[in-house]
């Protein structure tokens, strides 16, 4: 598994990718054993792709990729879990300083599945909404709402305590119905090539704007879940990209190495800047970045189509 | 989602009616001969119009061009049939992108514009080489109206995304032609030379000085690399830039980009001169493409004189400069005051001295009471080749117009192009004594934004864009 610098403040992000290290380790060997006999090469210069042999052990790589994956999301909605637990009993007992200083953080495992999360429509907006995205009459629930609570802007009216409780007690309800929901979700390759790419979507029209995280200002926390999930989902596929387009898998390591370099540029001791303290340039280096990863990042999912 | 690409593949029927023609199709074997040419005139039966690029996709596919086998067997009955219904390029349609000089200079003007600036954001020598390298076979692709890539906008596998982004399928090349230019940027940065192109920077290439009045905003200012597209359809413009753009994620940002809705000026004596936004003939006097000589004084690049700057040797350089006008304040200016700011008739675009729009102004004539016919600071005395040391510029501007200010007033005015030999006898005095003198600049115009490139010459076949530079 190649080395990318992760964040200071993903401890047990960085414990997870080593279990799943080990969990696809056994596979992988493996696979590697039998690459001999089934090198396309062997069978002659008329070898066509669609070899049953070469499209099972592709297959094979592909099974090992989507298993490590749907391990990587039932560890992250289980610490999503347990953080929004945490967040949830600071924020309804009034304890703002507390409840500030675990919501960015927690919000990460959100982040880093959020395609996944996404999928089950009707707790995204419950879950996730932003005040812009609601239409007339509808509820506002969720970590945005509780957000402006938090971080208010001036002449803001806070919630009262009972309407706190509320917010919070609904989103540990929803956490949890997700946390259970993803127990069943089928996940295949293409949706988490899909998934990869629609990450760094969200990171190209939310984060690097400034949109996500309007009052917190705490965007460059969820564009680095956003970018670890996708990292995550691409090294999923790339023992399987690197059968079929290791230009590609080559490419996009420098991609991902770059991106994480320049956002490791404003990660500080606690997590990192606030969006609000970038200047025009430091944003306009970052969604260099993510577009130079985006555009090769696109042609994944097609690239290890069995 | 089915994981095979080409499996159940849900094709479209051929755009538009083609299908009764399809008894006169061609053979794929003779259809293939034609992938490399533009469209020879006619199937029979196939009429008048354009070959769109569609149509140009699917002869290279059936040749083999850089089809994959499999898919070009399965879909050739398909577009053999559809190659033959689409319609074929007028003569004029497509403009040479090979040549000794770059296309899109003393190409008679179209009518739209989008002109982009880029910055580099990779320091890798390799990887700008292979820059333009993929952009020379974009632009060579683009410009003879077929699509980037080897498989298009619709003929690539089917979970991924296409290659080209389609806006543009179904227009011919609209005389599209793409000119590259390198800003000082590209040699340089922070006094540090890039890409090992220490002493590789022209002379010419100046950094242009502050001109009394400006007011350029950094975001529509510099840039590394400029790509002129000029066309006749703005769709096909643009559709150029952005694949442009798309093909150069990681090593490129764009900086800038302006489109232009109408040119505002003529370089070829075929074309009628266009009106700018003053509602005035704009470059009646400028160079033409037929002024062989005068492009060779005025317009080209010679060697330099430094052999580490003789690439330049057959090239231009670009000057660009977004002129935001004050267009409702000159339009309560009196008729009277707008000839004499401009020193010609709004209707004829005669000067002020007599005779029609080409007659030559005389600057010396005197009405009644002594003073000149054509104002002391009209702009076409104070821009006049006389008053300049007889130099001449390639003017290829485009009107603008980008939404309003927040004030109730139209962001509109000229996006200026000129080609010259050197900026620093061919535009930079020129520019200081208008800015210092002409009424109408000081009064009815504001410069937004700023740009100077070394255009290197043309591209041979097998070449790629400025491959002097790096020899």
């Amino acid at each position: 598994m190649p080395s990318i610098p992760l964040p200071k403040n993903a401890p047990r992000f960085r414990k997870t990718l080593a279990l799943l290290a080990a969990a696809t380790a056994v596979p992988l060997a493996l696979a590697g054993c039998m690459g001999n006999p089934k090198d396309p090469g062997a069978a002659g210069p008329i070898q066509v792709t669609s070899s049953p042999a070469v499209d099972a052990h592709l297959q094979g790589l592909l099974d090992t990729g989507t298993r490590q994956y749907s391990a990587f999301v039932v560890d992250q909605t289980d610490q999503l879990v347990t953080g929004t637990r945490a967040f949830a009993a600071a924020y309804a007992a009034g304890d703002a300083t507390k409840a500030r200083g675990l919501y960015a953080a927690t919000r990460m495992h959100w982040e880093r599945i959020e395609p996944v999360a996404e999928s089950f429509g009707d707790l995204d907006p419950k879950l996730d909404a932003r005040e812009a995205d609601l239409e007339p009459g509808q509820e506002w629930t969720g970590w945005h709402r509780a957000e402006k609570d938090l971080f208010p802007p001036a002449g803001y009216t806070p919630l009262a305590p009972a309407e706190r409780a509320t917010i919070a007690t609904q989103l540990v309800a929803d956490t949890e119905d997700l946390a259970q929901r993803t127990r069943t979700v089928e996940l295949s390759a293409d949706k988490i090539g899909n998934g990869a790419k629609e990450l760094l979507d969200e990171v190209a029209t939310g984060k690097v704007t400034g949109e996500e995280e309007i009052w917190s200002h705490t965007d460059l926390w969820d564009f680095q879940a956003n970018v670890d999930g996708a990292r995550t989902a691409f090294e999923s596929l790339l023992p399987a990209l690197q059968q079929k387009d290791p230009d590609l898998g080559e490419a996009l390591e420098a991609k991902f190495a770059a991106l994480q370099a320049g956002l490791k540029q404003h990660s500080t001791g606690a997590g990192f800047a606030y969006y609000n303290d970038l200047s025009q340039d430091q944003v306009q280096q970052l969604a260099s970045l993510v577009d130079a990863l985006g555009e090769p990042l696109a042609k994944l999912t097609s690239a290890v189509a069995p | 989602m089915t994981g095979c690409p080409f499996g159940a593949n849900p094709r479209r029927a051929p755009d538009g009616g083609g299908a009764p023609e399809s008894a006169s199709a061609p053979e794929p074997a003779r259809a293939s001969g034609a992938a490399a040419m533009p469209a020879p005139p006619a199937a029979p039966g196939s009429g008048k119009g354009r070959l769109s690029r569609r149509g140009l996709l699917s002869l290279a596919g059936a040749g083999g061009a850089g089809a994959v086998a499999g898919l070009a067997a399965g879909f050739l009955s398909h577009d053999a049939v559809e190659a033959a219904a689409a319609p074929v390029a007028e003569p004029g349609d497509i403009i040479a992108f090979h040549g000794v000089r770059q296309a899109g200079i003393v190409t008679p003007a179209q009518d739209r514009l989008h002109i982009a600036a880029f910055d580099l954001v990779t320091e890798d020598r390799a990887e700008l080489i292979r820059l333009l390298k993929d952009w020379t076979d974009a632009a060579a692709a683009m410009t003879q109206g077929r699509s980037t890539g080897s498989s298009g906008a619709v003929d690539g596998p089917y979970d991924a995304p296409p290659e080209d982004t389609g806006e543009a399928l179904d227009l011919g090349a609209d005389r599209l032609t793409l000119t590259f230019g390198f800003g000082p940027g590209l040699f340089e940065k922070d006094g540090n030379a890039r890409f090992g192109l220490e002493g590789r920077r022209p002379d010419a290439l100046i950094d242009l000085p502050h001109f009394p009045g400006d007011d350029l905003q950094p975001g529509r200012t510099g840039g590394d690399i400029v790509v002129q597209a000029c066309a006749d359809d703005p769709q096909v413009a643009v559709h150029a830039i952005r694949n442009l753009a798309r093909i150069g994620f990681g090593q490129t940002r764009v900086r800038w980009s302006q489109l232009g809705f109408g040119r505002t000026s003529s370089t070829s004596r075929s074309q009628a001169t266009p009106r700018n936004l003053f509602g005035f003939k704009d470059g009646t006097n400028n160079l033409k493409a037929e002024d062989t000589a005068l492009l060779e004084e005025h317009v080209w690049a010679g060697q330099g004189t430094r052999p580490e700057e003789g690439w330049m040797a057959g090239g231009t350089y670009l000057v660009a400069r977004r002129v935001r006008m004050h267009i409702e304040i000159w339009d309560r200016t009196s008729l009277r005051e707008q000839e004499a700011l401009i020193g010609r008739t709004k209707g004829a675009g005669a000067p002020l001295s007599g005779g029609e729009e080409f007659t030559a102004p005389d600057f010396q004539i005197q009405g009644h009471g002594g003073e000149p016919l054509i104002p002391m600071d009209a702009h076409v005395r104070l821009a006049h080749s006389s008053q300049n040391d007889g130099v001449k510029m390639l003017r290829r501007g485009y009107n603008y117009a980008d939404g309003s200010d927040g004030l109730g007033h139209l962001d509109a005015g000229l996006f200026f192009i000129a080609f010259v030999t050197d900026p620093r006898t061919h535009y930079v005095p020129m520019q200081l004594a208008m800015a210092k003198e002409d009424t109408l600049a000081l009064e009815y115009l504001k410069h937004t934004g700023s740009g100077l490139f070394a255009v290197p010459p043309g591209i041979r076949a097998g070449g790629f864009i400025g491959e002097g530079l790096f020899a």
